[in-house]
C-alpha cells in the first residue's frame, strides 16, 4: 500500500479563504437583488376586481361520465356570470357550453386566423390587480389564463399584448366555454361572440439596478481581462 | 478497504468543476447579446454579472487547484455528479438577480430543472418575463441535453468495468465512440442540422398560425432547444398549446422523437441503415410500449367523457403520451385539466410512459427502453427456460447494431436499474405525500415520476408556494435521474471514503 501524502497548511488555508470568498459573494448578490429599484404605475384594472369573488359563476364541480345524463342537458342560454380561469381550469366539465363573461390580459400574440383569432388571456394577479412582477418584486405565483377564440374582426379590439415591456389590453369577453373544442384539436376554450377593452395596455419602466450595472461591469471587465491575459501567456509560452 | 482520497485527488475533481462552471459562464454572452439587442438592460447586467462570476470563480478553481494528474473514470464520474450539481448555482443566478423567483433555491431549481432536461418551472410571471431569461432557460436545457449525451457515450458506457452493474458499458453504442472528440462532433452535427431543419419548419408553422415572423423565429428557436432536447420549458405559461397550431405540435412531435433517439441509431440512420430502426431492441421496445400505452390512454379518454368526438380526443392523447414518453414534458393541456378532466387510466398510462422513458444515448430520461427491452427478453428467457426440456440450453440474443447474445450481466445490470428507478418514484412520492398534505399518492406520484425521468410534466404540486422539502425532494429526484444513479453513487461514495476511509 503506498503512503498517502499528509495535507499541507496551505491547503486548508486556500479552502477557508475560498469558503470566505463564496459566503462575501452570496451577500453581495443578494444585496444588488434588494437593491432593485420598482416603479409602480397604476395596474388595477377596474370592473375586474373581486377575482375570487365565491359567487361569481357558481356551478357545481361535478363530473360526468359516460352515459350518464347531466343534470342539465342543455346549457343556460343565459349568462351564468364572470367566472376565473381557475376555476375553469379546476371543473371544465361544470362549465362546458355555459355562457361565461371572463376578464383578462391579452398576453404574448394576436395569433390572427381566416375567421378570427386565438389569444390567451391571462386573469392572474400580475394581469389584473398588481402588474406585472419586474415592476413591484410581488410575488403572486403562476401566471393563469385561457385560450380565447376571438370571432370575426373582434380581435381588432387589441391594440397592444403584454408580455416583457407590456401589460397589455385587458379584455372583457362573453362566450362560451368548450371543454374540448373540436376546432382547437381538443383544447379548452372560451368562443368569445362579443368583446370590449376594459382597460388599455400600460409600458412597464425598466429602471436600472445601478448597483447590478455596475458589478456586471466591473466584473466583465475582470473576467474579459482575465481570459485576454491567459490566452496572452499561452501564446508566448 | 476504501481509500481516503488525499488533498490531490479533490483539487483535481475542483479544477475540473472550474472548468464547468467557466463554459457555464461564458455561454451566458449568448442571451447576454439578446438582451443588448432586446434593450433588456436588466436582464443584461444580471446575465453579464451571473456569467462574468462563474467565468471568474471556474478560472480561480481552475489555476488554484490545478495539479498534475492523470484523472481516472472515479474522477471523472464525481466531476459529472457535482457538476450538475455545481453549475446551476451560476445558471440560476439571473433569474434570481431579475427577481423571477421567490429565493435563491427556486432560481437553483429553475438551474437545476433546466440542465437535467427537467422543464420543471419555479419561475413566476412567466408571460412577462424578459425573452433574453426566457432563452437562457432554453439553452441550458440544450447544454445540459448535448452534455449528458456526450458523458453516457464516454464515461457512462465505460467498459472497464468500474461502473458494475449500472454501467451501459456491455451494451454500449460502440458504433459512434471511438473517441471523445469525434464523439462529440457527430453529436454536434446531428444536433446542428435538426437545428437548422427545425427551428425553420417551426418559424414556418408558426408564422402561418399567425405569429409575427420575428416572433416566429423566436418561437421556434425555443421549441426546438425545449423539444429536441426534450427538456420542456416553453416560453409561455400555456406551453404548446399556446400556438393552437396542428403543423406546431406535429413539428414538436418530430422533434421530440428525435430527441428521445438513441445517437447510435441516429448514426445508422446517418450512414444509411434505416434497416437497424426496424431491428434495433430499443425502437421494437419503445414501439411496443408506445402503442400499448396509446390505446391505454385512449380508453381511458373515451371512459372519462371528456371528449365527445375522436379526432380532438386522438391529437391531445397522441400529442401528451409523445411528450410523456419522449421525457420532453411540453403539453397542449393544461396538467390541471388533465388531473381535473382525464380520469384515473389516462394519466396512469402518462405516468408509465415517463417512468419508461426514451433511449439510452439520448437526451431522454427515464429507465430507457434499452433496459425495459432486456428484462423482457431476460423473462422470455426464463419461461421458455421452464418450458423446455431440462437439458435444452436456452439462449437469447437481441439486436442493437449487430446480433448479440443477451447475458446474465445484462439482465442484472437493467433490473438493478430499473428498481432503483421505481424506487426513487415511489419514494419520491411518499416523501412529496408525507411533506404536502393538499396532494393525494396518486398526484405525489405523477409529480415525482415526472421529476425523476426527467419530464416535467407537473400536475401542479410543484408551486412557488409548495414546501421547502418538496422542492428539495423533487431537485435531488431530478439529479438521480440525469445521472441515472451511477454517478451519484460516485459522488456519495467519495464523499464517504472522505469522512472514514483509510489514509
Amino acid at each position: 500500500m503506498t503512503t498517502r501524502p499528509s495535507i499541507h497548511p496551505r491547503t486548508y488555508v486556500q479552502w477557508i479563504i475560498a469558503l470566505g470568498v463564496v459566503l462575501v459573494v452570496a451577500a453581495l448578490i443578494a444585496q444588488l437583488r434588494a437593491a432593485k429599484p420598482h416603479e409602480t404605475p397604476e395596474f388595477l384594472v377596474e370592473g375586474a376586481e373581486n377575482v375570487d369573488d365565491p359567487d361569481a359563476g357558481i356551478v357545481s364541480c361535478e363530473r360526468t361520465l359516460p352515459g350518464v345524463p347531466k343534470e342539465e342537458d342543455e346549457p343556460d342560454a343565459e349568462l351564468l356570470g364572470r367566472v376565473t380561469s381557475s376555476r375553469v381550469l379546476e371543473c371544465p366539465d361544470a362549465f362546458d357550453g355555459h355562457l361565461v363573461t371572463y376578464i383578462g390580459e391579452v398576453i404574448g400574440d394576436v395569433l390572427q386566423r381566416d375567421d378570427g383569432a386565438w389569444v390567451l388571456l391571462n386573469d392572474d394577479p400580475y394581469a389584473l390587480e398588481v402588474g406585472p412582477l419586474a415592476s413591484h418584486g410581488e410575488f403572486r405565483g403562476y401566471n393563469s389564463g385561457l385560450a380565447v377564440w376571438l370571432e370575426g374582426d373582434l380581435a381588432d379590439l387589441v391594440d397592444q399584448p403584454g408580455g416583457p415591456d407590456w401589460r397589455g389590453d385587458v379584455l372583457l369577453v362573453e362566450g362560451a366555454v368548450l371543454r374540448t373544442d373540436p376546432e382547437d384539436g381538443g383544447g379548452l376554450t372560451i368562443r368569445a361572440s362579443d368583446a370590449k377593452v376594459l382597460a388599455e395596455a400600460v409600458p412597464l419602466s425598466h429602471p436600472v439596478n445601478r448597483p447590478q450595472a455596475v458589478a456586471a461591469g466591473l466584473l466583465s471587465l475582470t473576467a474579459l481581462g482575465l481570459v485576454v491575459f491567459e490566452r496572452m501567456a499561452a501564446r508566448r509560452r | 478497504m476504501i481509500l481516503r482520497p488525499d488533498v490531490r485527488d479533490l483539487q483535481l475533481i475542483a479544477s475540473s468543476l472550474g472548468r464547468a462552471v467557466g463554459w457555464s459562464g461564458a455561454a451566458m454572452l449568448a442571451p447576454a447579446v439578446v438582451a443588448a439587442v432586446q434593450a433588456e438592460w436588466d436582464a443584461l447586467t444580471a446575465l453579464l454579472l451571473s456569467g462574468a462570476l462563474a467565468v471568474l470563480v471556474g478560472r480561480a478553481a481552475t489555476a488554484a487547484f490545478h495539479v498534475r494528474r492523470q484523472p481516472t473514470w472515479t474522477h471523472g464520474m464525481v466531476t459529472i455528479g457535482l457538476a450538475w450539481l455545481l453549475v446551476p448555482v451560476f445558471a440560476g443566478l439571473p433569474l434570481y438577480l431579475a427577481g423571477h423567483t421567490d429565493g435563491f433555491f427556486d432560481a437553483y431549481f429553475e438551474g437545476l430543472s433546466g440542465l437535467t432536461t427537467t422543464g420543471l418551472t419555479l419561475v413566476q410571471d412567466l408571460d412577462h418575463l424578459a425573452v433574453s431569461l426566457n432563452l437562457w432557460r432554453h439553452l441550458l436545457q440544450f447544454l445540459g441535453g448535448q452534455a449528458v449525451v456526450v458523458v453516457i457515450l464516454t464515461l457512462f458506457t465505460t467498459t472497464s468495468g468500474q461502473g458494475g452493474s449500472l454501467s451501459l458499458g456491455d451494451v454500449r453504442d460502440t458504433r459512434i465512440t471511438p473517441n471523445v472528440t469525434r464523439t462529440a462532433r457527430f453529436i454536434l452535427t446531428v444536433g446542428a442540422t435538426f437545428a437548422a431543419v427545425g427551428v425553420t419548419a417551426l418559424a414556418i408553422a408558426g408564422a402561418l398560425g399567425g405569429l409575427h415572423p420575428a416572433r416566429a423565429l423566436l418561437h421556434g428557436t425555443a421549441l426546438f432547444l425545449s423539444a429536441y432536447d426534450t427538456g420542456g420549458f416553453a416560453l409561455q405559461s400555456t406551453s404548446a398549446g399556446y400556438y393552437h397550431s396542428a403543423a406546431v405540435e406535429g413539428v414538436v412531435i418530430v422533434l421530440m422523437i428525435a430527441g428521445a433517439l438513441s445517437y447510435g441509431i441516429h448514426f445508422e440512420l446517418w450512414r444509411g441503415n434505416r434497416r437497424e430502426l426496424l431491428r434495433n431492441i430499443e425502437t421494437r421496445t419503445v414501439a411496443l410500449t408506445f402503442l400499448s400505452l396509446l390505446a391505454v390512454t385512449l380508453v381511458g379518454l373515451g371512459r372519462s367523457g371528456a371528449f365527445t368526438t375522436a379526432g380532438p380526443m386522438f391529437r391531445q392523447g397522441f400529442f401528451t403520451l409523445v411528450s410523456a414518453h419522449t421525457t420532453s414534458g411540453l403539453t397542449v393541456t393544461s396538467a390541471r385539466v388533465i388531473a381535473a378532466d382525464w380520469g384515473l387510466l389516462a394519466p396512469a398510462a402518462m405516468v408509465t410512459a415517463m417512468a419508461i422513458g426514451g433511449m439510452a444515448s439520448s437526451s431522454a430520461g427515464g429507465i430507457k427502453a434499452i433496459r425495459i427491452g432486456l428484462v423482457l427478453k431476460g423473462i422470455s428467457q426464463e419461461v421458455r427456460r421452464v418450458l423446455l426440456p431440462e437439458s435444452a440450453m436456452v439462449l437469447a440474443t437481441y439486436h442493437q447494431h449487430r446480433r448479440q447474445i443477451l447475458r446474465d450481466v445484462h439482465i442484472r445490470g437493467a433490473a438493478t436499474v430499473l428498481l432503483l428507478f421505481l424506487f426513487t418514484f415511489l419514494v419520491g412520492g411518499l416523501i412529496t405525500l408525507f411533506t404536502d398534505g393538499t396532494v393525494d399518492f396518486t398526484e405525489a406520484l405523477f409529480e415525482s415520476t415526472a421529476a425523476a425521468a426527467n419530464t416535467g410534466m407537473s400536475i401542479g404540486i410543484l408551486r412557488p408556494e409548495a414546501p421547502v422539502a418538496v422542492k428539495v425532494v423533487l431537485a435531488l429526484q431530478m439529479w438521480f435521474g440525469r445521472l441515472e444513479f451511477m454517478a451519484v453513487f460516485a459522488t456519495l461514495g467519495y464523499a464517504f471514503a472522505l469522512l472514514r476511509g483509510r489514509t
